[in-house]
């Protein structure tokens, strides 16, 4: 009765605890503000500060291995990819700035599934067999790269 | 025979028209964090981007216990923004995965098969001020401005 009543709680803890992680939020670092601050390459989820002429369009994707649930190594962050990459392909185009950028991070892991990956090297090393669990991680980014023009 | 014919007439009577709305949460005072999917002409400092995700199974095509919704989506992003000092969240962009009609009622018929739910919400922070003119950022020692 007893056991049972144990596998009971365990059972609605579980499940309040896999509803509960069910939602993440994914931060990346500040872009460029308004009026332009004029250092390095403008970014921006909206228009541009200034008269612009377009060079091209982008799409990066950008790849990174969770390790463990604990460690992104890669391009498996937001700031990777667009304060990395998509400043490197502004640059080489010659733009001064990227313009309506989009970006989804495709698979952020939850805290349930880190939670989940972390215990199972910690239970991988109890039983003598440790195993580290990877996940593939994806960040898309797109923008327009614009120069610009005039004062 | 029963149910099917029920299914049969739900999903006939309901169309294939998917439709999803969200309301953005009052806040308690005039001046709180505003949303947008525009862009802001006025001067602001940009505090970061943003993305809330939601994942979870649904049940029985309605029961959606975790919340994959864009209400919850935004629920879980308003509170973050804040945090961060925003005044705002700028570009909006939102994406939920939508069934029709027809096939949540199929869903009644094979209901130990949940459908995948899953919504991302994007945007970015800001404040409003130019930088280097406005408050200084969360955390920053008095009289001192990031730019």
């Amino acid at each position: 009765m007893r056991n049972h009543g144990c596998w009971s709680l365990a059972a609605v803890a579980a499940a309040g605890f896999a509803l509960a992680g069910c939602g993440v939020v994914v931060k990346g670092g500040p872009l460029s503000g308004r009026p332009d601050p004029g250092r390095g390459i403008y970014l921006s989820t909206g228009g541009s500060p200034r008269p612009f002429r377009t060079l091209g369009f982008t799409e990066i994707r950008g790849y990174g291995v969770n390790v463990a649930g604990i460690a992104d190594v890669g391009d498996a962050a937001l700031d990777g990819t667009v304060r990395g990459k998509l400043v490197e392909v502004a640059a080489q185009m010659g733009g001064d700035a990227v313009i309506n950028i989009e970006f989804l991070d495709e698979n952020p892991s939850t805290p349930v599934e880190r939670i989940s990956a972390a215990s199972s090297v910690i239970s991988g090393a109890q039983t003598g067999r440790p195993q580290i669990e990877t996940k593939d991680r994806w960040v898309t980014v797109t923008g327009e790269i614009v120069k610009f023009v005039g004062k | 025979m029963r149910l099917l014919l029920a299914v049969s007439a739900v999903a006939a009577l309901a169309g294939c028209t998917t439709v999803n709305t969200a309301r953005i949460p009052k806040g308690s005072q005039p001046g709180e964090l505003f949303v947008t999917t525009g862009d802001l002409k006025e001067p602001y400092t940009s505090l970061g981007i943003i993305q809330a995700t939601r994942r979870a199974p649904i049940f029985l095509g309605w029961i959606d216990a975790g919340g994959t919704d864009l209400d919850d989506a935004l629920a879980d992003l308003i509170p973050e923004a804040r945090n961060m000092g925003g005044d705002g969240i700028i570009n909006l962009r939102f994406e939920q995965i939508q069934y029709p009609p027809l096939g949540r009622a199929l869903m009644v018929l094979f209901f130990f098969v949940p459908l995948p739910g899953e919504v991302n919400v994007t945007g970015e922070v800001v404040r409003l001020g130019a930088p280097g003119y406005g408050r200084p950022p969360p955390g920053a020692p008095a009289g001192q401005r990031r730019y």
